[in-house]
């Protein structure tokens, strides 16, 4: 009897240090970041622009490196990941991109009122020094890359 | 009765593995502390302060005479005085629209520093293009700016002087032929100059703000009167629809379109899609829903368009760089050149300054309305192309 609990518990303990194991894998951005741009559905081809993520986003975190890529023309879809220098730096970089974003609500509302639940539906996701915007009706599938 | 050793050991061990079951289950349950999820709805900073919320006012602000005297002057004086009649405001949760009577208006920010950068750039292409052609900039004010009732001015906290604000930012590119509209279109705010369901302004804001913009470049502009005019009913534009559809906004309006006084001109649209075609200066939009009846000034928003008039013979030509009010400047500024090249900011992909020179072009005008100029992401767009 004291044998099978013995037993009971060693089984417990390997299943519990496996599933710990499974977690506390590292984060791995760049592999989320190229998941993203090949899994989640987005309407139209995403084009670099880094540049204009440099403009737009470049004073929201000092030293932090900003890819973008954006849909052409009248789609909002994008994929914005932050490389933060300091991870403190997150809570900055996530309040760029909700600024950005709410500019694109106002005028997406205006010119294609049809992007705005995109816009809403955006996926914000921080995880140490990466912070990750996913805007597409594919959400879902971004939330599920990014493990949320 | 004490246990053997053996059993005791046995205890011990049992004991052992438990605690380190317990605690490996709990090292399992957290999560890693970094991880922050973001409510996207949360408000932005970039957001007006939420507004003092009155209670829904009666329609009725005092209609604009529909046909006032063209007027080819600048005109200094007092501007009319606007007094509505309820001497409040009404907010719309969830958008930046508020209305006064029967008049909604787009709440209006101004981020310094944004619009520092909007400044600089109109500049860098200033001296980019130093002797070989001519920068203009107008920055078009809001309807907040100009059709605010006096009486309701002062109780808008957050209420910005917007004539300040273009100055402030006039001052920051030296280099740039500005063109000051504020007070124009202030001296004809008893005028259908902007709509009330709509963030736009009318085409008869667009010819005041038309007329100073030929002033500045040496033109000289036509008389309203001399445009053949077309108007097109049921027009509820995007603000109706941002107020979710407030009855207090109705009855629906009127947009009124100029067609060019010269003769055969043709405008030519480069498409996104890379279609190229020929489309009417003024669209019969009869039939278009109510919300998309501003789709009758030149064809909507495109990366390119290109206005040809034979009428003019010197080979002159411009570049008009804008969003969407410019539209309805577009059919007046064409009768002024051989050739007129309009450039949606927003969508176009190539480089201003690279453009104005393969085109050897006399003028480059930028028509920004006041809100883009405070929007980091328009800003952005701009910057992109003005290389």
């Amino acid at each position: 009897m004291k044998k099978l609990l013995c037993l009971f518990f060693a089984v417990l303990i390997a299943a519990g240090l496996c599933a710990c194991a499974k977690n506390d894998e590292p984060f791995d951005a760049e592999k989320a970041y190229a998941r993203i741009i090949s899994e989640v559905r987005f309407e139209d081809e995403l084009r670099d622009m880094t540049d204009y993520a440099a403009f737009v986003f470049g004073d929201a975190a000092e030293g932090a490196e900003v890819r973008m890529l954006n849909a052409d023309d009248k789609y909002e879809d994008a994929v914005i990941m932050f490389i933060l220098k300091d991870a403190s730096d997150a809570g900055r970089a996530e309040e760029a991109i909700r600024a950005y974003i709410s500019e694109r609500k106002t005028e997406a509302s205006r010119y294609n009122p049809e992007e705005v639940t995109k816009l809403e539906k955006a996926v914000i996701y921080t995880n140490d020094i990466y912070v990750f915007c996913v805007i597409s009706n594919d959400a879902s599938t971004a939330s599920k890359i990014l493990g949320q | 009765m004490p246990g053997t050793p053996g059993k005791t050991c046995k205890r011990i061990l049992a004991l052992i593995l438990a605690a380190m079951t317990l605690i490996a289950v709990s090292a399992c349950g957290k999560k890693p502390s970094s991880e922050v999820v973001i409510d996207i709805d949360s408000p932005s900073k970039t957001q007006p302060a939420a507004a003092p919320t009155t209670a829904p006012t009666e329609a009725g602000e005092t209609p604009a005479p529909e046909t006032p005297a063209p007027t080819d002057e600048p005109s200094p004086g007092t501007p009319p005085a606007i007094i509505s009649r309820s001497g409040s405001y009404v907010t719309y949760e969830g958008t930046n629209v508020m209305r006064v009577d029967d008049r909604a208006y787009e709440m209006c920010v101004y981020l310094e520093d944004v619009a520092k950068q909007y400044a600089e750039i109109i500049e860098a292409v200033a001296e980019a293009l130093s002797g070989r052609a001519r920068v203009f900039d107008m920055i078009i004010p809001m309807s907040y700016g100009i059709m605010m009732p006096d009486d309701v001015r002062p109780k808008i906290s957050y209420y910005i002087d917007m004539k300040e604000c273009i100055a402030k930012t006039y001052s920051y590119m030296p280099k740039v032929n500005t063109v000051s509209v504020f007070d124009t279109l202030m001296m004809h705010r008893n005028e259908f100059i902007y709509f009330r369901t709509d963030h736009h302004w009318t085409a008869r804001g667009a010819y005041y703000a038309y007329v100073q913009l030929m002033y500045k470049l040496g033109k000289t502009p036509n008389r309203l009167s001399d445009y053949r005019e077309v108007s097109f009913d049921g027009f509820l534009g995007t603000m109706y629809k941002d107020s979710g559809n407030d009855q207090a906004l109705l009855p629906a309006e009127v947009v009124y379109a100029y067609y060019p006084v010269s003769e055969g001109v043709k405008m030519t649209i480069h498409a996104s899609n890379g279609k190229v075609f020929e489309y009417p200066i003024v669209c019969d939009v009869t039939n278009y829903n109510a919300s998309a009846k501003y789709d009758v000034f030149a064809g909507e928003d495109n990366p390119l368009t290109v206005f040809t008039n034979p009428a003019v013979t010197d080979g002159s030509s411009c570049i008009v760089i804008k969003e969407s009010f410019g539209n309805a400047m577009m059919a007046f500024i064409c009768d002024h050149y051989s050739t007129v090249y309009e450039i949606d900011y927003r969508y176009y992909k190539g480089s201003i300054v690279e453009f104005a020179k393969e085109h050897n072009v006399n003028d480059v005008i930028f028509l920004n309305n006041f809100m883009m100029i405070s929007s980091k992401s328009n800003v952005g767009k701009l910057a992109m192309i003005a290389k």
